[in-house]
């Protein structure tokens, strides 16, 4: 047997190149490098330092707090880890140095290439707390995309440069969801029936915002919010966003929700009664809210998909360390070939999600349909594969303690938020059903 | 104790139509109120009172013949007359609200019947006892199981040693599911090279057990380790030995699997009741959500995933116990868990955001089947078991 293994490992091509020609030698991949490794290297060079600094982070610093934050998330301090977080610049990737952290080069090609590179990272070692870290990108996303200057100078680039250069950590959430319409707030179709309760009056100087908005992530410990609210009388049509800072009188955090996973960050309900909101906080134009809420999600649905790939690797790497570890009879899980055979699927899948979502950064305008389409496919395959992961595990996979199936409750929500997977499918047809599929 | 029931006395029709119904009673007014809290798993202290209702109700078995589930309590001493299908249909219900109690019902009742030709006969102890299928290595290979060429009997870990007066235990049982305060355990050993069950109360000296810690469904359940160092037990705790033992195993762990469907069925049954009910109140996209067609295929697809799951309970149900059985048993854990878990899945997402909030309780639910799925023969373990079977056949 011995004798088989040492002829086998002798024709691994790494071994065997040696007989190439010195040419054909540099063709062959020697193996010199992890997986991980191999793929961040296919990275633009700006980035790969990114991932390498994320992936570090996320093993310093988020995998120790993750049972923790799983199991009792109301006593879940997040201050510190904020500050630390913001030290090495993880708040500020939406921009570019020197107001942001992100480079300029990789912000010309797409303005989220580095906080998609990081959520997949951060979400590698904990759903919850990769939730927690990446929702503020998408709480200022509207101020940025909304393309308005004032806007911009007013709230964006103070804040980056406070969080830069004083460490000053100010988190924003966006709140788009209401009670009687989620979907509806994500969907062209459904919005125009949209039964809205938030509602701004004009007043003067101002608006007057009315009504609740449900299901915000980060909402009870955001500094502000982006908020969208319908005009008093009007449709969708006049959906506008506000920016609605904490401690404005009438404001007020709401219930939190109790939720399957991602439990070390809050959804929460947030309530607005008669909060005057200043005309100076209307983001982008007055009736823009709209287009506005649509491009953010464009933005946002890659990092989304990219968290589920990073939960499902936590998954699989949680699954992999087992199957190194667990000996059935004499032999190692691993050495099984139907063991190899699961991982190397999860391995499979894992690629082709992450394939998808890198394909999405290649606009610099990310298109409806393939922001649609990885959010999906990512996230139902991240389901896929951390179901596979527990599976492999057996009653080992469903102990907290095995990490395997915290990944698994956590994933399960990026198939819900961000538009169901069903909402962005149907999102994808509504791209080209009028120039490719007519 | 005597085993043999009279066909005569077999409860009728009616019998099993009153039990059903008194369960449906009970899980309307004891099982569903223990969710009305909003907790996830269920308000214990009311959920401990169900249960206790059930015993009265004589749904949980007890191997006392006069105790009042020892006739129609689930695997109850009918069932090598009546068959597995009433068992069956108890276990679909109640998971319909719980699939832990269900599932504690279930254990209570396996481990039960493993006892009803035990010669020491049962007593007040037996109310609360499991039967502990894993060893640390694992679930039994079919090739244990049936003495197949290259059963290695050294990958059965738990070993019985003959001494003065009795027996010596040696080795350690995992994954445990019982309920609290769990009087004893049924443990399968080797015994010189034979099969052999032994009844071992928690308390006997060297048995020492430990909670395997937090983990994500069927939490009201009791699950233990168990470390059996040297543990010393009287002549009379051999309930089998040899064949007998062997056989019983080999029925347990069917009926371990058949009743395992049943619950996950009943699981993704009560999440379609639920989801069924949310469609025709939420209002989305201009119009009630029941009306897209996004909606109405997950849920038809649901459908025919449940009906096909019953059509496979039934038939397994109907065959004689033995080498067979057991196969379609694993077939039926194999493939019935695994498509009533991707229904739940799919309830889940029917009710968007809400389904993801605990106070639904479709998350409850998809935790739990998930806990089911992999329990007692993961997806992997028994795509080989079916294999060695089915090779032992060709
Ligand atoms: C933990 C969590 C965090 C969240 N964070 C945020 C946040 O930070 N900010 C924010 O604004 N929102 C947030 N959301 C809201 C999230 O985006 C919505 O939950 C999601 O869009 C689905 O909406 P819903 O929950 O109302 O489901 P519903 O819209 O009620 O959907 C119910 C079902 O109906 C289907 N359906 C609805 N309409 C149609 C249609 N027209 N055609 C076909 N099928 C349809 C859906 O696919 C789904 O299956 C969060 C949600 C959760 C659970």
């Amino acid at each position: 047997m011995s004798e088989i293994n040492d002829r086998a490992e002798a024709l691994r091509l790494k071994n065997s190149s040696r007989n190439l020609p010195r040419i054909g030698r540099l063709l062959v991949d020697r193996e010199a490098d992890s997986l991980w490794e191999l793929d961040t290297k296919t990275l633009p060079r700006s980035c790969r330092k990114w991932r390498r600094k994320a992936r570090k982070f996320a093993e310093d610093e988020i995998r120790p707090l993750a049972l923790q934050g799983d199991i009792d998330p109301g006593h879940f301090d997040h201050t510190e880890l904020f500050r630390k977080a913001a030290k090495k610049g993880f708040f500020t990737t939406l921009f570019p140095r020197p107001i942001g952290s992100a480079s300029w080069r990789l912000y010309l090609r797409n303005a989220v290439y580095v906080p998609v590179i990081i959520a997949e990272e951060f979400a590698a070692a904990d759903g919850g707390i990769a939730l927690k870290l990446m929702a503020p990108n998408l709480g200022i996303a509207p101020v940025l995309l909304s393309g308005h200057l004032p806007s911009i100078l007013r709230y964006f680039i103070p804040n980056y440069l406070s969080c830069r250069f004083r460490g000053k950590v100010k988190t924003f959430s966006f709140a788009i969801t209401e009670p009687e319409a989620g979907s509806d707030v994500e969907d062209n179709e459904g919005a125009v029936t949209a039964r809205l309760g938030t509602k701004a009056r004009k007043v003067r100087g101002g608006y007057l915002l009315n009504g609740s908005k449900i299901f915000i992530s980060n909402g009870a410990i955001s500094d502000a919010t982006t908020v969208f609210a319908k005009l008093e009388g009007e449709g969708i049509e006049s959906w506008t966003c506000f920016l609605v800072e904490k401690g404005r009188v009438g404001f007020r955090v709401g219930r939190h929700e109790r939720k399957m996973g991602q439990r070390a960050s809050d959804a929460s309900e947030l309530i607005f009664e008669n909060v005057f909101v200043p005309d100076k906080n209307v983001i982008g134009k007055v009736r823009g809210g709209w287009p506005l809420n649509k491009n953010v999600l464009n933005f946002s649905r890659p990092a989304v998909a990219s968290m589920a790939v990073g939960q499902a690797r936590g998954a699989f790497e949680s699954a992999l360390q087992f199957a190194k570890k667990k000996y059935i009879g004499r032999k190692r899980m691993i050495e099984f070939q139907e063991v190899q055979l699961e991982l190397a699927g999860m391995v499979q899948e894992l690629w082709a999600a992450r394939s998808l979502i890198r394909q999405s950064l290649q606009h610099f305008a990310i298109p409806q349909s393939i922001a649609s389409a990885s959010k999906s496919f990512a996230t139902d395959t991240a389901w896929r594969v951390a179901n596979r992961a527990m599976e492999l595990m057996g009653d080992e996979g469903y102990l907290h303690s095995n990490h395997t199936e915290r990944f698994w409750r956590d994933i399960r929500l990026t198939q819900i938020y961000e538009g169901t997977n069903q909402l962005n499918r149907l999102a994808i047809i509504e791209h080209h059903r009028y120039k490719d599929f007519k | 104790m005597n085993t043999s029931t009279n066909k005569d006395k077999l409860p009728g029709k009616e019998d099993v139509q009153f039990i059903l119904s008194s369960v449906r009673d009970w899980s309307e007014h004891m099982l569903q109120p223990a969710f009305r809290n909003g907790l996830p798993d269920g308000d214990r202290a009311l959920l401990k009172k169900a249960i206790e209702a059930l015993y009265d109700l004589g749904v949980i078995f007890h191997p006392d013949p006069s105790s009042a589930g020892y006739e129609l309590g689930v695997w109850g001493a009918y069932t090598g007359a009546m068959g597995p299908h009433y068992s069956l249909r108890i276990l679909n219900e109640i998971a319909k609200t719980c699939a832990s109690v269900a599932f504690l019902v279930h254990q209570q009742g396996i481990a039960s019947a493993s006892l009803l030709s035990w010669e020491k006969g049962a007593d007040e102890e037996l109310r609360r006892i499991s039967f502990a299928f894993q060893d640390a290595g694992g679930m039994p290979a079919a090739r244990i199981l049936f003495d197949q060429e290259g059963a290695s009997w050294e990958a059965f870990e738990t070993r019985a040693q003959r001494i003065a007066g009795g027996y010596e235990l040696r080795g350690r049982k995992n994954f445990v599911y019982g309920q609290k305060e769990s009087r004893a355990l049924v443990v399968p050993a080797r015994l010189e090279e034979q099969w052999a069950l032994f009844f071992v109360p928690m308390n006997a000296e060297g048995l020492g057990s430990r909670d395997a810690g937090r983990r994500t469904g069927l939490r009201y359940l009791q699950l233990e380790h168990v470390e059996l160092g040297k543990v010393r037990l009287k002549q009379d705790a051999l309930i089998a030995g040899g064949e007998a033992a062997r056989a019983i195993f080999v029925r347990t762990l069917t009926r371990n699997w058949l009743g395992m469907a049943a619950i996950a069925k009943g699981i993704a049954e009560g999440s379609m009741e639920a989801a069924g009910q949310y469609v025709q109140e939420r209002y989305q996209g201009g119009t009630r959500i029941k009306n897209h067609a996004a909606i109405r295929s997950l849920l038809s697809n649901a459908y025919s995933k449940v009906e096909m799951a019953g059509d496979l309970i039934e038939r397994a149900a109907q065959m004689h116990s033995g080498k067979d059985q057991l196969r379609e048993a694993a077939r039926l854990k194999l493939i019935v868990l695994d498509e009533c878990s991707r229904v739940v899945s799919d309830m889940m997402q029917v009710f968007g955001g809400y389904g993801y909030m605990q106070e639904f309780r479709i998350e409850k639910r998809l935790r739990d089947i998930q806990v089911l799925k992999l329990n007692a023969g993961s997806p992997l373990y028994l795509n080989k078991f079916i294999y060695d079977l089915k090779e032992d056949s060709l």
